[in-house]
């Protein structure tokens, strides 16, 4: 006799929990199936002290089991607590392999023949599925592994991690501290991990301690730790102690299919045909969490509980209706939140791939503004923060370029406002208004970034606007489209790593014409047998015209001074274009005239062209606001490191000493305050933000993971305990009380440990430029000498053109 | 040198501001000592040696000042380039102003006393103007190659490379320093 329930729930991650929680909450019998040993497998197998967010913050969460943001732990620990308490009944290791029948008499069969009757059938199987296996022989032996637990388990092996995506970069990283490792990734570069890791892999291979093998995947693993791998270069033999495969899951589509649940036609959905309660085509047959296109843990727990009403006859409505509803109650027709839905959906192809309720968290965090015909657009500023989407109407721009010349363009529905200032961090005035009535949606920066990392549509929409973008900024901005569309075809987005060249001075054959769309390049010559430079161009410039326009071979190297990504468009579709076109020719023209006499301004004084060159290497290209000390005027009295610390929580964010310097020229460790902030790629709590000023800086909500830290290039970010505030300068001057200026900066004086014996929690620390601080930077107010000044590296480029010699 | 022509030297603190400030308060000084005839000759009881002592007097409380204002690091408009400036030439025009409020009458006393203490502050303070403008170019060595340390704890996390190799000869040609 089987045993009988009223629901069965597939699965004990957040949404299996939440419904099994509801379910004893109700006094439903009620059973959770789970394949491990151990629920939420997916969270167990996060890396220690992963600190998980619980997004969107404006989503209310419903689920008789708690979820607030903090670390892995705690939250499993509350939900280990709490479903116990509830009297949950989870059975482990419990293998599904079949659900037959139909609402009031499911069958499931599990792994060794058990079977179990239900109801209902709720799959909450998460969309890890099983591990993808590397899928050749000797796969399956016992050195070769599919997770890594705890990197630190393993010494002075040699480890091949294969894989390319962000698992097994990190895992790679990590492993490489104490080992030997190689990452081999299939591909020839990095396609599908943060940017973040990417910096980190690739920083980790400098070392000698990991190699990255591109192009490569094994071919044949043998006993004894033989791993024959299939390079560029031919078949290559490597002896390892220990193969892991990070390979990602398989999706469980399959599983889904064998138990009677239709898929739409596209066999590459991942998502089943699902009713608004999340029923499938099978009558009390349900699919919740991330195979139902849930992309979040609180969305995963409020569809658990709003399931379970459903069965017990009490359907609920989303958690996120009323915000949804809020959000959206200024759309023209007052439509419904799902009306709404499908209207946006419609009216905007850049959605089109995107699940109804990855839509829902998208729109989560976005603002809908309704405009009035001729109402200004404002928005916190002409910052490289927010995007704003074009819903319905027309736009109407006024345009600055670098001249002054303003020029008006419009933009309409399904443009974008904002997009070249989202790549190139530049920021650029322009008033804008309504010239239709219109429906804006204004986006998060960190939303569109996992729009565009979910959804290939998305990604290939807004990349063509980006170009279009930026040839009308670069050319014209009265070409439309149409106009522009012979450059398009050929254009191609190229990134340069440092060092890389664009162009070889003498080369004949190639007619590339660059336009820079971050980063920055230099100009150098070494026609007289030793390399000079002339130049450095920041994103917005245009190189390679010169040899075109005027039918010469290359006349100068150009090479990216940091990594940059330029437009590289063909220039036999460029000349005809500019022949057609005489006012516009003029105009580069003029440009190409500009630049050879800032190439001369730097040949008169080589020193320029090195100093110049010495600054790029060290990112300056790319920075907006940086410190730059004279060491011939510097009295290394470290007063600017004191006024920092003096006037930030005790903890200076430069330091004087550190960083490089070319002649007297003096690089410190501390915020350039970048075009595109490294630091805030990849913050969770997005607490890192860009001030129209150019100011990048740090909010109260840092949670201290030392993501920024570990992304920032320069190492400017320091993960430190603020130190207590101290008594006034007089009461230690005279009574001798706290710490003097400086003096707390000792090793050893500032508090690491709070009250309770507990250690204080780090938080990241940079420099703001001392936002909102009267009188500006205090590191440059406090130097006696005039050796520190903060300045915009293109200014101080300008000056130095200016100058003469 | 060219290409530092962003960096201005506290000497030349908005155009010498402070230098004209003390050279004006130095003049004004000499001007009135030489000008006013006194009935017993130039002393510190006549009224001018009074108006010399006072200003002379309030000179040093402010240059005294500048202890607290380089350890005061609140916001303001202030700079301490600028301050530091003006403490050098108005700290220098006071051996004009305080020689003057004496009429060159000293003598071994508890007056003579102050006077030579204060021309030893002074002195210090002229020793300590030497090595501010001659000690940061000889430690930094025109010319010297980059060095890179980073924050105390973390050093793995060298930002700064290697001067590129062609700069080499440019960096040894003492010549083609400025």
């Amino acid at each position: 006799m089987a045993e009988r329930y009223e629901i069965a729930i597939l699965g004990s991650g957040p949404a299996g929990l939440s419904a099994a929680a509801r379910a004893a909450e109700r006094g439903l019998s009620h059973i959770v199936l789970e394949r491990h040993d151990i629920y939420a497998q997916t969270i167990q197998r996060y890396q220690k002290g992963k600190y998980v967010m619980a997004t969107p913050d404006n989503l209310p969460l419903r689920s008789d089991i708690g979820f607030v943001a903090g670390t892995r732990e705690e939250i499993l620990g509350i939900w280990g607590e709490q479903t116990q308490g509830l009297g949950v009944n989870l059975r482990y290791n419990a293998n599904v392999e079949k659900v037959e029948g139909s609402k009031g008499q499911f069958r499931i069969t599990l792994r060794g023949g058990d079977v179990v009757e239900a109801a209902h059938v709720v799959m909450a199987i998460g969309d890890q599925g099983e591990l993808r296996k590397i899928g050749v022989p000797g796969d399956d032996l016992p050195f070769v592994q599919y997770q890594l637990d705890d990197p630190e388990a393993y010494e002075n092996e040699t480890i091949v991690v294969i894989g390319g995506g962000d698992s097994a970069i990190e895992n790679a990283v990590a492993l490489s501290k104490q080992n030997r490792v190689y990452i081999a990734y299939r591909r020839a570069e990095w396609a599908r991990a943060k940017s973040g890791n990417i910096t980190a892999v690739e920083k980790a291979a400098q070392g000698d301690n990991l190699d990255i093998l591109f192009s490569s995947s094994p071919e044949k693993i043998e006993p004894g730790g033989k791993l024959t791998m299939r390079t560029p270069e031919g078949s290559r033999e490597l002896t390892v102690n220990r193969i892991i495969a990070r390979l990602g899951g398989i999706p469980p589509r399959g599983f889904l299919e064998r138990c009677g649940i239709r898929f739409p036609a596209d066999k590459n959905a991942r998502i089943p045909e699902l009713s608004v309660t999340s029923e499938t085509n099978v009558e009390g047959l349900y699919v919740i969490g991330a195979p139902a296109g849930a992309p979040v843990i609180k969305q995963c727990m409020n569809q658990g509980y709003e399931v379970v009403e459903t069965i017990s006859g009490n359907p609920v409505e989303p958690a996120d209706q009323p915000i949804l509803a809020e959000k959206l109650a200024g759309l023209p027709g007052r439509p419904s939140v799902d009306e709404a839905l499908v209207l946006i959906r419609d009216q905007l192809p850049l959605f089109d791939e995107l699940t109804t309720l990855q839509l829902r968290e998208f729109l989560l965090d976005s603002d809908t503004h309704l405009l009035f015909k001729g109402e200004p657009v404002t928005r916190t500023g002409g910052r490289a923060g927010t995007i704003l989407l074009i819903g319905d109407g027309v736009v109407q721009l006024d345009l600055t370029d670098k001249t002054g010349a303003t020029q008006t363009v419009t933009r309409t529905t399904g443009d974008f406002i904002g997009d070249v200032g989202f790549t190139s961090g530049q920021r650029r005035t322009s008033n804008v208004k309504a010239a239709t009535d219109c429906v804006l949606i204004e986006m998060a920066r960190r939303s569109v970034i996992k729009l565009l990392a979910s959804s290939a549509k998305a990604r290939s929409i807004f990349e063509r606007t980006i170009i279009i973008r930026q040839l009308q900024d670069s050319l014209s901005g009265d070409l439309s489209e149409a106009d522009l569309a012979p450059l398009i075809d050929t254009a191609q987005v190229r990134r340069f790593a440092a060092g890389d060249a664009l162009i070889r001075e003498g080369a004949t054959d190639d007619q590339n014409i660059y336009f820079i769309r971050s980063g920055s390049v230099t100009i150098s010559s070494s026609a007289d047998g030793k390399e000079t430079v002339f130049g450095v161009e920041p994103a917005g410039s245009i190189v390679g015209e010169m040899a075109l326009l005027y039918n010469r071979p290359r006349n100068a190297d150009v090479t990216a001074a940091i990594d940059t990504e330029a437009l590289q468009i063909d220039g036999a579709a460029f000349k005809p274009f500019l022949d057609a076109r005489p006012e516009l020719r003029t105009k580069i023209d003029q440009a190409v005239h500009d630049r050879v006499l800032r190439g001369v301004a730097y040949q008169q004084d080589p020193w320029r062209g090195a100093i110049a060159d010495f600054l790029v290497d060290q990112g300056i290209g790319e920075a907006t606001n940086a410190l730059l000390i004279d060491e011939a005027l510097c009295v290394r009295c470290d007063n600017c490191e004191i006024a920092c610390a003096e006037t930030h929580d005790g903890v200076a964010r430069l330091n004087r000493e550190a960083g490089p310097t070319f002649r007297q020229l003096h690089v410190p460790i501390s915020c350039r305050h970048c075009e595109n902030p490294h630091c805030m790629a990849d913050c969770p709590p997005n607490a890192l933000h860009r001030d129209e000023k150019g100011e990048v800086w740090i909010d109260q909500t840092c949670i201290g993971c030392g993501n920024c830290s570990e992304n920032c290039p320069y190492g400017v970010i320091r993960m430190a305990v603020p130190a207590p505030k101290k008594p006034g300068l007089l009461q230690w001057l005279l009574f001798g009380r706290g710490y003097g200026p400086g003096e707390d900066k000792a090793a050893g004086k500032l508090k690491k440990v709070g009250a309770d014996g507990k250690e204080l929690p780090k938080k990241a620390m940079k420099c703001d430029l001392c936002r909102g601080v009267k009188g500006g930077p205090a590191c440059v107010r406090a130097c006696p000498t005039g050796a520190a000044i903060r300045i915009s590296p293109n200014d101080y480029f300008r000056s130095m053109t200016e100058m003469p010699s | 040198m060219t290409a530092m022509n962003r960096h201005e030297t506290f000497l030349a603190y908005r155009n010498f501001r402070h230098l004209k400030w003390a050279s004006a308060l130095s003049l004004l000084s000499i001007g009135l000592y030489l000008g006013l005839d006194f009935p017993a000759g130039h002393n510190g009881g006549t009224w001018l040696g009074y108006g010399l002592g006072t200003i002379g007097a309030l000179l040093i409380l402010w240059l005294m000042w500048f202890g607290m204002r380089k350890r005061r690091y609140g916001p303001g408009n202030w700079s301490l380039k600028g301050w530091l400036s003006a403490h050098v030439y108005l700290g220098l025009s006071l051996v004009i102003v305080g020689t003057l409020h004496t009429g060159f009458q000293l003598g071994w006393n508890i007056h003579g006393l102050a006077y030579i203490l204060m021309l030893i502050v002074i002195i210090s303070g002229v020793v300590g103007l030497f090595v501010y403008v001659r000690v940061p170019g000889l430690m930094t060595g025109i010319g010297a190659a980059s060095r890179s340390t980073t924050w105390p704890n973390r050093s793995s996390r060298s930002t700064a490379r290697p001067l590129r190799r062609r700069f080499s000869s440019v960096t040894s040609s003492p010549s083609s320093c400025a």
